[in-house]
């Protein structure tokens, strides 16, 4: 990524220790890939066009392109599926450095801010994904203004927001949790 | 092959080497006394780049896969990482050939010690920068994307040719070449250590690129061809050979050239140089029977009857 702009990527920056991270984050299997791209066949979000989708990210991975992969938001594109790890053949559980990144990513604070968003729903109401004005909506439709989840059950939202606070979210979330 | 046919890899450089004289540094008897140096300046390199295919696949070089290069790039990268772990190596391969009973498992274990596979990615060129590093510039398949990386030095892996001589040393006993210089098997698959000279085997590289485990069980079937010859004491020939009737030779020696088996020698007969063909050698082609200007050669089977009474019937039609 030098030279004016050219895009080459400049493989010197490759980093063992980003690949060990990844390894203790979860990722144990990942040296193991043969790039047979089974798992991009498979994965919904190549299918949908995503173009650093689940062969590239585990690539970029064993080759420890931290940068590369900390800056491109694709790893928060995945929809958890499963398919990549129940096809792959060498069984290195492409999801599982999916979510190695994700967790390397969170460490230095390094998502997209709509995941730091969907992350405060998530605490706060008991939904990542809260879209605006969903009351009104409800209310149009002849439902009653909240939904019967979280929501509407603010002591249970109480008791759930306490095991949250438990949790690692303590140490990561970028909001206070009170 | 020498690295210097290719200047796009920058040969004038000493840290650029082929495989060969890797071979050598990492052996235990070689100039470096088994040590990681550079030849440069004797350091320890710190990342290497090995790139391979070097004048195989190429129609410039060699059409053929020199087949053995892609398992002695990861042999290597193996004996370096067990070694020096932290060494960097970038293998480019245009793609990984490992064909074969362990040797798969070989590849994955090369990966696990944390040799960088780039595939898709012969390198199109090798720069020295102002530095002094080597900068190699390739492509990566996986990533979709150009790549470069700055190394210390830089193997090539490049092709298995057939030595100087092959083609003389072939004609000596009439055994061909191929294509593309490597001595010719009679068939690929029914006869793969016979030569077109009867008695003549071929095994190892001389036939074609292969590796040490292909050559011995080559040799092997060369020397066991060779023992079923020779124990028996004796030659079993075909009938559908010819012979010289040498009291009608008129010791033009026309014959002698012609033969593909060289089997036909002059030599003397009732005081006079007469033509004469070792039924051991003849593999009944029937060039000499058609040449000789006296008729004096017969070709058992076609004979010069035989052949009159089947133009004789089909003209009497």
């Amino acid at each position: 990524m030098e030279e004016g702009g050219v895009n080459v990527i400049d493989l010197t920056q490759s980093d063992e220790n980003f690949i060990k991270e990844l390894m203790e984050l979860g990722a144990d299997e990942l040296k193991e890939c043969i790039q047979c791209g089974k798992c991009g066949a498979t994965c919904p979000m190549a299918l949908a066009g995503l173009e650093f989708f689940i062969k590239r990210i585990v690539h970029a991975a064993t080759l420890g392109l931290r940068d590369i992969l900390l800056e491109d938001s694709s790893v928060w594109g995945c929809q958890s599926c499963n398919r990549c790890v129940e096809v792959c053949p060498m069984d290195i559980k492409p999801y599982e450095v999916i979510q190695a990144v994700r967790r390397a990513a969170v460490r230095v604070e390094s998502c997209p801010a709509n995941t730091y968003e969907g992350l405060r729903n998530l605490y706060r109401f008991g939904h990542a994904v809260f879209p605006k004005g969903f009351e009104e909506r409800r209310k149009k439709a002849g439902l009653p203004e909240k939904p019967p989840t979280a929501l509407s059950f603010e002591e249970m939202r109480k008791k759930y927001q306490e095991i949250l606070r438990n949790t690692i979210l303590e140490e990561i979330a970028p909001f206070p949790l009170t | 092959m020498s690295k210097h046919h290719f200047k796009e890899y920058s040969p004038h450089h000493p840290d650029v080497i082929t495989s060969m004289e890797f071979e050598r540094i990492l052996s235990a008897t070689g100039p470096t006394g088994g040590e990681l140096k550079r030849p440069s300046d004797g350091t320890k390199p710190k990342t290497i780049a090995m790139i391979s295919c070097v004048g195989s696949r190429d129609e410039r070089y060699h059409r053929y896969c020199s087949k053995v290069c892609c398992m002695y790039m990861l042999k290597h990268a193996r004996i370096l990482k067990e070694k020096y772990p932290d060494i960097k190596i970038f293998l480019f391969f245009i793609d990984v050939r490992t064909a074969g009973k362990d040797f798969e498992e070989f590849y994955v274990y090369t990966k696990e010690l944390g040799a960088k596979i780039i595939r898709g990615g012969r390198v199109s060129a090798v720069d020295v920068k102002p530095d002094g590093k080597l900068r190699v510039r390739g492509f990566d398949v996986d990533l979709c994307s150009p790549v470069e990386v700055s190394v210390d030095l830089v193997v090539l892996a490049t092709a298995i040719e057939p030595p100087d001589g092959v083609e003389e040393l072939g004609s000596m006993f009439t055994a061909t070449c191929g294509r593309e210089g490597f001595l010719r098997e009679v068939h690929t698959k029914l006869y793969p250590v016979e030569t077109q000279a009867r008695g003549v085997f071929i095994a190892g590289c001389v036939q074609g690129p292969k590796d040490i485990p292909e050559s011995i069980a080559q040799a092997r079937a060369a020397a066991a061809a060779t023992a079923a010859l020779v124990i028996p004491g004796k030659i079993r020939f075909e009938a559908v050979i010819s012979e010289v009737d040498r009291d009608k030779c008129s010791s033009c020696g026309v014959c002698v050239p012609l033969c593909p088996y060289t089997a036909i020698r002059i030599v003397e007969y009732k005081g006079k140089e007469k033509a004469y063909i070792e039924p051991a050698l003849c593999a009944g082609c029937g060039v000499c029977a058609s040449a000789c200007p006296s008729r004096a050669i017969t070709f058992h089977g076609f004979t010069t009857e035989q052949i009159m009474a089947q133009i004789d019937a089909l003209t009497e039609a």
